[in-house]
């Protein structure tokens, strides 16, 4: 200010209009003592130092099933990862890191708002939503992503066996940011643990800065675990020191079985009443016509179904209920009346294009069930081609870094045509009339596996598993739908009987492995395309 | 750093948040005036600007980068903008 009266004022220029009241002295000097700092221990050492930052939690976030990496994942970056992980609030899995971990991390949009709704690929309708939530406080609704940041002096961990409760714990209990409600599920009755000495070095105070990265695995039998990568601030000794810890992020993992267990053991119950397996049963063993199984088995469906509506630890299956329904209704009692619409003219694979068309037709039918009756996304679903990059979990020795789907996916489709293609070369006899047979049915074929595959992923693969995934978690939401899968070709295909259930439910795995991994159908639908590719050949040439 | 006090000022606020605000309020931008940003922006890199200026938003592809050609792409287009306000690294990728 350059004059000031009780009724005019003549303003300096900038920047000492910028400058009033008392200095921000501190904060200049401790940009000089930044500057000095950045200095003197030269770049080079330090962008190798955050090049290792980086890549720390990319190996760790790739191996956790039902994660999302958002944002780049390769290529110049700086060490901060932002995450989704299936089924799980982003609100929960920052309060338990937070309290049971002792590891900060945000969660939230945090300070990007525009950003992050992108990054989380929500719709007009979803922001829309966010902001009436926002004005609301409806604190436990509001979208978000996880997001772990690695600092100049942390130091890239070296893992340590996996033991139960060792997290060093350093949160302060009550100060972790809200817990969604109606999580409660997941929620432990464990006190955050005491620091744990056998891990912490000796002599070692309680860290100021806390450990930084923070990851979050999902345990075979569905239980969550928090890795805890144990860094320390301003720490003079070598990274090799470093220790990385793991605990349950489940803090009474047994509570939490228990509790999954009646959810888990009803959701396998829905899965093998409403299979093939009542009716396999009841042919093999009393030598009931399978139809009349079939109906009986629908029959004996109603109140299992109805457990869901009445059943507390049953309550967050009612959506996978609704979908297995129609879903043995499709496969099961549908087919029939497909074959008589498709009449009985024309070669197998003219017949097989009509039902196919027709099953297609039922297939955009299930998906607007999923998206309209049961209000998921088509994301959420399962019905979009996915993130058809997304690390596949799989490992070559010698490489770090996981394998991505990108690769996986048409290596799996065609080490399966290949060995398909030459067991029905074989059994046709390896005679060139077959590859005339074949040559003007191509058009046919095509065109009946990628109807069937389209129709198959969507009924068989996207509603189970989209309904799954979040109750049972990924590893068993695709072991159920792959027994379902495997069942259903029990009769009827080729091969059946044993051979038919395991080599199909073998290949639901891989499907279903692809579809939770990459969250979309686009590498189940090609893989499958590729198999029924050889599939409707060997009709074509067998003319079975 | 090669600053000459005949054309550079330093200012040293409290945080980044208050830099822009200021920063924003002072360079005289009416309604009429461009900021070219992108959607990958901090809320402080976009309300302050917002408030006093019109926004050209860059946006971003689907793994959440914008192209450094659709930024000099904005900048090219008419009417020309005033002022560029356009992060070095966003959320996902940076601590802000």
């Amino acid at each position: 200010v350059r004059a000031v009266s009780l009724d005019e004022v003549v303003w300096a220029d900038p920047p000492d209009r910028d400058d009033a009241g008392s200095p921000n002295v501190v904060g200049a000097v401790a940009l000089a003592a930044a500057a000095d700092d950045l200095r003197d221990r030269g770049w080079a050492d330090r962008l190798r130092h955050e090049e290792a930052l980086v890549r720390a939690p990319d190996g760790e976030l790739a191996a956790v099933p039902g994660l999302r990496h958002l944002g780049p994942v390769s290529g110049d970056r700086l060490p901060v990862a932002a995450f989704v992980l299936d089924g799980v609030p982003h609100g929960l899995v920052a309060a338990r890191l937070a309290q049971q971990h002792g590891t900060g991390v945000r969660n939230g949009c945090s300070c990007a708002h525009p950003y992050l709704t992108r990054l989380l690929g929500l719709g007009p309708v979803e922001v829309r939503r966010f902001h009436e939530d926002a004005r609301a406080d409806r604190h436990d609704r509001l979208p978000g992503a996880v997001r772990v940041s690695c600092q100049r002096h942390h130091l890239p961990g070296r893992r340590r066996s996996a033991g139960r409760g060792t997290a060093h714990h350093r949160g302060h209990p009550g100060t972790g940011p809200p817990v969604p409600a109606g999580t409660r599920r997941l929620r432990g009755t464990r006190r955050p643990r005491p620091p744990d000495t056998d891990l912490t070095r000796p002599g070692e105070p309680d860290h100021p800065g806390g450990p930084a990265v923070g990851v979050v695995t999902a345990h075979p039998d569905g239980v969550l675990d928090g890795v805890v990568r144990r860094t320390t601030a301003h720490d003079p000794r070598p990274p090799g020191r470093t220790v990385m810890t793991s605990t349950s992020l489940v803090s009474d993992r047994s509570a939490g079985t228990r509790r999954n267990g009646r959810t888990l053991a009803y959701a396998w119950s829905v899965t093998l009443v409403l299979s093939s397996l009542p009716a396999i049963v009841a042919a093999e063993a009393v030598g009931v016509r399978s139809a009349a199984a079939l109906w009986g088995t629908l029959a004996a469906a109603a109140p299992l179904a109805a457990v869901a509506w009445t059943w507390g630890p049953a309550r967050a299956l009612r959506r996978y209920v609704l979908v297995a329904l129609v879903v043995f209704g499709v496969a099961y009692l549908l087919p029939p009346l497909l074959t008589g619409w498709a009449g009985t003219g024309g070669s197998a694979l003219d017949r097989a294009l009509v039902s196919k068309t027709l099953f297609v037709l039922v297939a955009a039918v299930v998906a607007g069930l999923l998206v309209g009756g049961l209000r998921m996304s088509p994301r959420e679903a399962f019905l979009t081609p996915g993130d058809m990059a997304a690390p596949s979990g799989v490992r070559v020795p010698g490489r770090s870094g996981g394998v991505s789907w990108a690769v996986l996916g048409p290596v799996a489709a065609a080490v399966l045509v290949a060995l398909l293609a030459t067991a029905t070369w074989l059994e046709a006899g390896l005679e060139s009339a077959a590859l005339e047979r074949l040559v003007p049915a191509l058009p046919l074929v095509v065109g009946c596996a990628a109807l069937n595959a389209l129709g198959e992923e969507v009924v068989y693969r996207s509603g189970p598993l989209a309904t799954l995934v979040g109750v049972v978690g990924a590893r068993q939401a695709v072991l159920m739908t792959s027994v379902w899968f495997g069942l259903a070709h029990y009769s009827g295909s080729v091969p059946d009987g044993l051979a038919g259930v395991l080599s199909s439910g073998l290949l639901a795995l891989l499907l279903g492995g692809a579809m939770v991994a990459t969250r979309g159908l686009g590498w189940p639908f090609v893989v499958h395309f590729a198999v029924d590719l050889v599939v409707f050949a060997s009709i074509a040439v067998l003319g079975s | 750093v090669g600053a000459d006090p005949a054309t550079h000022v330093a200012l040293f606020p409290r945080n980044t948040t208050e830099a822009l605000n200021l920063l924003a309020s002072r360079l005289g931008l009416t309604r009429d005036d461009v900021v070219v940003t992108t959607a990958v922006e901090h809320h402080s890199d976009l309300l302050p600007w917002r408030r006093v200026a019109r926004l050209r938003v860059v946006d971003v592809d689907r793994p959440g980068t914008f192209d450094l050609a659709a930024v000099e792409a904005a900048v090219d287009q008419r009417p020309a903008p005033r002022a560029p306000a356009v992060t070095g690294a966003p959320w996902s990728a940076a601590g802000r």
